[in-house]
């Protein structure tokens, strides 16, 4: 139980640094930085998901007004042991498919 | 790949023992890894690979070896057994047997569910510290799905994907060029 809750409090605190720092170096762009409750739809493939951080720059779209992001240029995830292959593979198959992302940035975490 | 906890060896206690043994184990960090059976979709794949990059290199000095060529790495100390492993030109061996190869050019992995994350991400990594090795290859072995990895001037690795059964893969390290309809003949896809 300890284990798992470490894991989990080392995954949030990795993505509340990247969303600081971004936040940060963005301001002042036309840019938005997004935590996991940004729901992202990637229209090739069907898929929703939460990203652990998305980021969308310029003119921004969505589906179900405002709610489901369709074009980041960014996407990071934070692994953790459950989703890395997920992660590293199908996920970053579909979302090579979104046309407006630029990059995917894994980070470990352990 | 079943964990199998052991008091920690020294690379040479693991050669010694690996040398042998009546089955493989992988080693890195002083533990050693018996490495278990596979299903037949992935001996399928592996035996198709096979057979197509050695028919395509007998004409050259390339070696295709299968996975019972041991490869070191040599700045990380792992000791593994590649599905599927080719060396172009002279081959580098360790201790001067011919059991331990130290230069492959090309280095395959048919996935599966339990070493996917580790074949992607971790030692994917140590086998970028391989500095003769040009390509890496990972075919999956529950759909008809290759990510080829090639080492670019820059150092950084570029990505091709394939998954059509009518699409091509060029394999530059060893001058081959494989189709997916032969990778994948006979392989029983069971999700």
């Amino acid at each position: 139980m300890f284990a798992m809750a470490g894991a989990q409090r080392a995954h949030n605190q990795w993505v509340a640094r990247l969303i600081r720092e971004l936040g940060q170096q963005l301001r002042g762009r036309p840019c938005d930085v997004y935590p996991s409750d940004m729901r992202v739809h990637v229209e090739a493939t069907g898929l929703y998901t939460y990203p652990d951080v998305s980021v969308a720059c310029g003119d921004q779209q969505f589906r179900f007004q405002p709610d489901t992001l369709l074009n980041p240029v960014l996407i990071i995830e934070v692994l953790s042991p459950p989703t890395e292959a997920y992660d590293r593979g199908r996920k970053f198959e579909q979302y090579q498919s979104m046309e407006s992302l630029r990059e995917y940035l894994l980070v470990a975490s352990d | 790949m079943a964990t199998q906890p052991k008091s920690f060896l020294t690379p040479d206690e693991y050669l010694e023992i690996e040398r042998k043994a009546e089955f493989k184990s992988e080693y890195f960090n002083g533990e050693m890894f018996a490495m278990a059976g596979a299903r037949e979709a992935h001996n399928l794949l592996v035996l198709n690979l096979s057979a197509a990059l050695h028919g395509q290199t007998r004409s050259r000095p390339s070696r295709v070896y299968p996975s019972d060529m041991r490869v070191h790495v040599k700045s990380t100390g792992l000791y593994t057994y590649p599905d599927v492993s080719a060396v172009c030109g002279e081959r580098l061996f360790v201790d001067g047997q011919t059991d331990t190869l130290l230069n492959p050019s090309l280095i395959v992995e048919v996935l599966s569910p339990s070493t996917e994350a580790y074949d992607r991400g971790r030692k994917f990594e140590q086998y970028q510290s391989i500095e003769s090795l040009r390509e890496y290859l990972l075919v999956s072995s529950d759909r008809v799905h290759v990510d080829l990895y090639s080492r670019q001037p820059d150092g950084r690795w570029l990505l091709t994907s394939a998954h059509r059964l009518e699409e091509a893969l060029t394999l530059e390290s060893v001058e081959a060029k494989i189709l997916l309809s032969d990778l994948y003949e006979k392989v029983e896809l069971t999700g």
